[in-house]
């Protein structure tokens, strides 16, 4: 037992029990924003069940994007259309200045688009191998021989770095959630322009949570442009410079400064939306 | 860290004990069905080892099968690791025959022999392979299962092997599915004076083996294949050319399945001609030896040599019982069966245990 509290207790004061130290909640980290890094032209994208029509958006390098809406309203088809991972219907997609409609994945890679799906252990980290072999498979130039102790030694400073909790020679799968997404990104390339992350938290501790967004304040402030699938409407108003709500095929784009918790709450059910200007 | 390691050693300890068990129970089972066949098991069990390893020329005729064995095991660790059951091995092994027969029929009276082995080993190696990438091609390009395209393109393999034999590769004035014209011994491997073996084989087989195990563990080919065994789905996202790289697997697997096609004609105890059916099951017998030594190139090595005795030691049991040769082939079957199925067992009782 690590301590004790009569209701009604603090939250800060439980928080304080259960992680062994105080939690102070990250912000929006306020500094000015860059070039434009990512612009969509009146892009339509269809799967199966829904169309997301005549989206146009400009985002810029160090912004915070967050995507809300019911699941299944389109967030995921945008974000996969964003990595190249959907061919766009109609419209275009330009990265810096260069126009990448149509182009494949590899060549999103290969501009430092990233993208993080939801399934850390389906479509992220590989279930078999471990830290070390991980670390090794992101060498975007590695030469024929594998360099053991040179991987090992990576590891060991990103592990520390990262503070996963996790040996080189553990198996992604032995780790908990929190270190598997913390694994995640620390796989991430140095150079990486747009982050694209499904529920970066979801099914996280606050601890994890927290220290997950510091991360990512960090690939912020150095620039990187992230759009992130949020269902936490704190999260989204505390992280986000926009949000783009997601209903019934189409998108509204809020700046998270003038809206309020309740109100998202209502967009994302829809109530509002189309008198939104 | 030690707590890992020890739990590592147990489960270790645990995965040796529950295969040596399933051996014990292999060897039991098999017992019983020649006991149901009618003949003494002990008997049929000496008579395999005898018909083996009693002089060299048995010896040298399970040497023999076990290079091609090797051969095919080598590549299907490659496509194994890769996650993909290249079933059409068998047919990457006849094509590998079929173009070293068709270019030493050709260059035999124009080149020294030895240039025309090399010639020839190349050319098996380059007919393997692209077999190999016809079912990886079918497998990206035309969304066909590697098990389905593998073993159509077997049978069109076979079918082209019964062509040549008795069409254009006929033996003069003969039309018969005995062969073409068996190769003079000039082209033959070189063997031992004392020991109807040739080291060349020998060293081709295990030279592929520790390639390919030194593949798989040491180079970022061999990581990337693994990581695409495991996760093709992340293997892609992580901007591995999955595409690519399933290609390479079969051909390589295909070219290493060639050289051996090319180890059946020109091996010292071969019979030096193609013929159908010259393939012998060893590619479908290598799939029995990785799945038995668990994806593992140095078990591969001796499971292959055991596989090649019992079907060489196997053909007694027709020579001297009036038995089907087959019952080897019970045997070994019952051998992968068992250890698969103990290797389910574990796993189900370890996942059991994780909830």
């Amino acid at each position: 037992m690590t301590g004790k509290c009569d209701l009604p207790c603090p939250t800060e004061r439980l928080v304080e029990m259960m992680f062994g130290q105080k939690i102070t909640f990250g912000k929006r980290p306020s500094f000015p924003l860059g070039n434009k890094i990512l612009e969509l032209n009146h892009l339509t994208l269809r799967d199966w069940r829904l169309e997301l029509k005549d989206l146009n958006l400009q985002i810029h390098e160090g912004e915070i994007i967050g995507l809300a809406g019911l699941e299944g309203s389109g967030q995921q088809l945008f974000l996969k259309a964003c990595a190249g991972l959907i061919r766009p219907k109609s419209g275009h997609i330009h990265i810096g200045n260069r126009e990448m409609t149509g182009q494949p994945y590899s060549r999103y890679l290969k501009e430092g688009v990233i993208y993080i799906s939801a399934g850390r252990l389906e479509e992220g980290l590989i279930p078999g191998m471990n830290l070390m072999e991980h670390f090794a498979l992101m060498d975007r130039h590695p030469p024929f021989w594998v360099n053991w102790s040179k991987v090992k030694e990576i590891a060991s400073q990103r592990i520390h770095e990262y503070k996963i909790r996790g040996q080189p020679f553990s198996l992604v799968e032995e780790l908990s959630g929190g270190n598997q997404q913390r694994m995640l990104l620390s796989l991430l390339p140095r150079h990486s322009k747009i982050l694209l992350l499904e529920h970066p938290t979801r099914g996280l501790d606050l601890e994890s949570t927290n220290y997950i967004w510091q991360i990512l304040s960090n690939r912020s402030q150095e620039g990187a442009a992230i759009l992130y699938i949020s269902s936490e409407l704190d999260e989204l108003l505390n992280h986000s410079h926009r949000i783009l709500v997601f209903f019934n095929g189409r998108v509204q784009i809020l700046k998270t400064h003038l809206v309020t918790g309740t109100q998202l709450g209502e967009f994302i059910g829809g109530k509002g939306f189309e008198s939104y200007p | 860290m030690n707590r890992t390691l020890k739990v590592h050693s147990e489960n270790r300890r645990t995965e040796w004990f529950l295969r040596f068990s399933a051996i014990i129970v292999a060897i039991l089972l098999s017992a019983v069905i020649l006991f149901m066949v009618g003949t003494s098991p002990l008997d049929a069990f000496g008579l395999i080892l005898s018909g083996a390893f009693d002089s060299s020329t048995k010896l040298a005729y399970v040497m023999t099968a076990w290079v091609p064995i090797l051969l095919c095991s080598a590549g299907l660790l490659i496509t194994f690791a890769a996650g993909l059951w290249n079933i059409g091995i068998e047919g990457q092994v006849v094509m590998g025959v079929v173009f070293a027969t068709g270019v030493m029929q050709t260059l035999q009276n124009s080149l020294p022999p030895f240039l025309v082995l090399l010639v020839a080993a190349l050319a098996g190696l380059f007919g393997g392979a692209l077999w190999g990438m016809a079912a990886g091609g079918l497998k990206l390009y035309g969304n066909v299962n590697e098990i389905f395209g593998g073993l159509g393109l077997n049978f069109i393999a076979g079918s082209l092997t019964v062509y040549l034999v008795l069409g254009p590769w006929k033996r003069p004035g003969i039309g018969s599915t005995s062969g073409t014209e068996p190769f003079p011994p000039s082209l033959w491997l070189p063997a031992w004076k004392w020991f109807q073996v040739s080291p060349i084989e020998i060293m081709i087989g295990l030279l592929a083996i520790v390639m390919v195990a030194g593949l798989l563990r040491g180079t970022y080919l061999g990581l990337q294949l693994k990581a695409i065994g495991k996760n093709p789905r992340s293997a892609f996202l992580m901007g591995i050319p999955i595409g690519q790289r399933m290609l390479f697997a079969f051909a390589l697997c295909g070219g290493l399945a060639g050289l051996a096609g090319w180890v059946l004609v020109v091996g010292t105890s071969a019979r030096h001609n193609l013929f159908p059916l010259i393939s012998s099951g060893y590619g479908f017998l290598a799939i029995l030896v990785v799945l038995l030594a668990n994806l593992n190139a140095f078990w591969s090595i001796f499971i292959s040599f055991f596989f090649a005795a019992i079907v060489m030691g196997s053909l007694q049991l027709a020579l001297q019982r009036q038995l089907d040769s087959s019952l080897g082939g019970v045997i070994q079957g019952l051998f992968v069966l068992l250890v698969l199925i103990v290797q389910g067992f574990r796993s189900r009782l370890l996942s059991r245990k994780e909830i």
